[in-house]
């Protein structure tokens, strides 16, 4: 069961990498055909709706690898079952959040879709295509997160686990 | 008070070790459930803060410089400006300095910028004699070129909080940029006049150079090309990411052929962790932002600031100094994300130009980010370099206090800044 859930994030992760990839490609299209005098009236908005599930979708790789921005100043120095402690509660304050976001979050999407509401722009797309990113995606997150905690209620906690820090 | 009370329990999260962007996002819903705002507010919030057409430069111009690393252009654009200035005085400082200044131009991070041109030049500059100390710290102040010299991610991300214009800060960041590249390198000359425990390279024939030079060259036209588009308005700056990348895939893979699928790959894998990371945080900020606006606290600490400080003189010391002490334990973006909303509010009021403004705050973040004993550029380069935290801070302390004055000479000379996007 862990392993189906690592292996969703872990193509939701890879599916956010190539979708960037594809933003690239649309925009450069994008550049060419504006100065061959054909401007698409796609590609910045597709572009946005992509950036929108890439960043989203990601969320519960990088959970699954520890890549999240964390401050581990005082977490750092931690006995080994304190560290398990603290960890379990960050796990859960992840989940009881993904929890609420994905409960309001979905009721947007829905009200959008019986609604029929689009996004009235050049596209007109229906609204929910990008709404549903937020609970769909938060799902994941809330999950991998759950899936995390019995690994580190379990096992205890991998101090091996790399950190990156990036910016 | 209640600012008070949301800044305590914003830093009981974060110090608890939960990720910023869940911090920043629990934080906002916790606090309009309390006030009796729509939670509905929350997934709207992320929702519009990806939404932006601005922010998609962010992992385009990560992937550019992500390829051109795979691509080994770090180490050819060394090997270049190496061949020309390494055997001045301090040359392979000298080098080293131009060489992040160059890469800093199709990299938007500092981390990026230091770890690229450190994993070359620390063991070359070590070989030759300079002194560890001042490799290290070299290396940690060359790397915060990355973030001044456009492309520059936290500007994007400063330009999308303050709806301020990107190119306009783009520009901006440049004046700073050659400013604090030429004191480093006249320090560094400086520096080696006085040392004698360093050998000097010899000077490199004339094929060698143009054998460098040829290959750095298509890096370098690229990098011009994302600078000159933007400037002279051929594209947009999230278009000009676009370009720059898929121009990127042209240089490393058709005309230096150092890209393979498996190198393309992992750039790929990486620019997404990366933009994740960032963007997560951007989106929890916007929640956060729109919960204490509802709570009026960025229109009370404005009050608060414009009620006891007169001064801009004043208002910048603050902010530096809150900075340095933030420093200490946030990234970059982290403490950008904060404050700048709460600030952004007062700058009008005392004069400062919201431009200059974001300029001066990436300075003094990364002065921040530098200042011993703890900060993310330290860890680093201390990986880097495979050393000690105590070598990179002793040799870290010459270059903050260069770029603390760099930061007292943009403070006084605006034009320094402004000159570039308004007045050229």
């Amino acid at each position: 069961m862990l392993r189906i859930i690592d292996g969703a994030s872990r193509f939701a992760g890879l599916i956010a990498g190539w979708g960037y990839f594809l933003i690239a490609l649309m925009l450069g299209y994008e550049v060419l055909m504006r100065y061959l005098g054909d401007p698409t009236i796609w590609a910045e908005e597709l572009s946005r709706m992509v950036l929108i599930w890439a960043t989203f979708g990601g969320a519960a790789l990088l959970l699954h690898r520890r890549q999240h921005i964390v401050i581990t100043l005082l977490t750092d120095n931690l006995s080994a079952s304190a560290r398990r402690a603290q960890e379990l509660f960050v796990l859960a304050f992840i989940v009881a959040l993904s929890a609420v976001i994905v409960y309001y979050g979905s009721g947007i999407a829905m009200d959008s879709f019986t609604r029929g509401r689009t996004t009235g722009s050049m596209l007109d797309v229906p609204a929910w295509w990008s709404q549903a990113s937020i609970p769909a995606c938060f799902a994941l997150l809330g999950i991998q997160a759950l899936a995390e905690a019995l690994r580190v209620a379990v096992n205890g906690v991998d101090s091996a686990a790399p950190q990156r820090v990036d910016h | 008070m209640t600012s008070l009370l949301i800044l305590a329990a914003l830093f009981a999260l974060l110090l608890a070790g939960i990720p910023v962007a869940f911090a920043l996002t629990g934080l906002g819903f916790g606090l309009l459930a309390v006030g009796g705002f729509s939670p509905l507010m929350v997934p709207q919030g992320l929702l519009s803060s990806a939404d932006s057409f601005v922010l998609v430069a962010v992992p385009l111009f990560l992937l550019m410089s992500n390829v051109l690393l795979k691509g080994g252009v770090g180490r050819d654009l060394f090997a270049a400006v190496q061949a020309w200035v390494g055997h001045w005085p301090g040359g392979l400082a000298v080098a080293t300095i131009l060489s992040c200044g160059i890469f800093a131009a199709i990299s938007g991070s500092s981390v990026a910028t230091a770890a690229t041109i450190g994993t070359v030049a620390i063991p070359e500059m070590t070989q030759r004699g300079y002194p560890r100390r001042f490799v290290l710290g070299l290396l940690a102040a060359g790397g915060t070129l990355g973030i001044l010299i456009p492309p520059s991610i936290p500007m994007i991300v400063y330009g999308v909080i303050t709806e301020e214009s990107i190119i306009s800060l783009f520009l901006a960041g440049i004046g700073p940029g050659l400013l604090l590249m030429a004191l480093f390198i006249l320090w560094s000359v400086l520096y080696a006049s006085f040392a004698s425990d360093y050998q000097p390279s010899p000077r490199s024939s004339w094929a060698e150079r143009r054998r460098t030079a040829l290959r750095a060259f298509p890096t370098v036209v690229l990098a011009a090309l994302v600078i000159v588009g933007i400037y002279t308005g051929l594209f947009t700056p999230t278009e000009a990411a676009a370009v720059g990348f898929i121009g990127a895939l042209v240089v490393v893979g058709l005309i230096l052929r150092t890209l393979d699928w498996p190198k393309l790959r992992d750039a790929v894998a990486e620019a997404m962790t990366t933009t994740v990371a960032i963007l997560l945080i951007v989106a929890g900020a916007k929640v956060f932002g729109k919960a204490i606006t509802l709570y009026r606290i960025p229109q009370d600490i404005s009050m608060f600031l414009s009620e006891h400080i007169s001064s801009a003189g004043m208002f910048v010391l603050l902010v530096a100094l809150v900075l340095l002490v933030m420093g200490l334990f946030l990234e970059a973006l982290s403490m950008m994300l904060i404050m700048v909303p709460v600030l952004s509010g007062a700058l009008f009021a005392l004069g400062l130009d919201p431009i200059w403004f974001g300029v001066f705050f990436v300075v003094m973040v990364e002065c921040a980010l530098i200042t011993p004993p703890v900060g993310l550029n330290l860890y680093v380069i201390q990986a880097v370099g495979k050393a000690t935290m105590g070598e990179v801070s002793s040799g870290v302390w010459p270059f903050l206090l260069i770029m603390l004055f760099s930061v007292l000479l943009i403070f006084w000379w605006t034009d320094l800044v402004l000159y570039i996007p308004f007045k050229m």
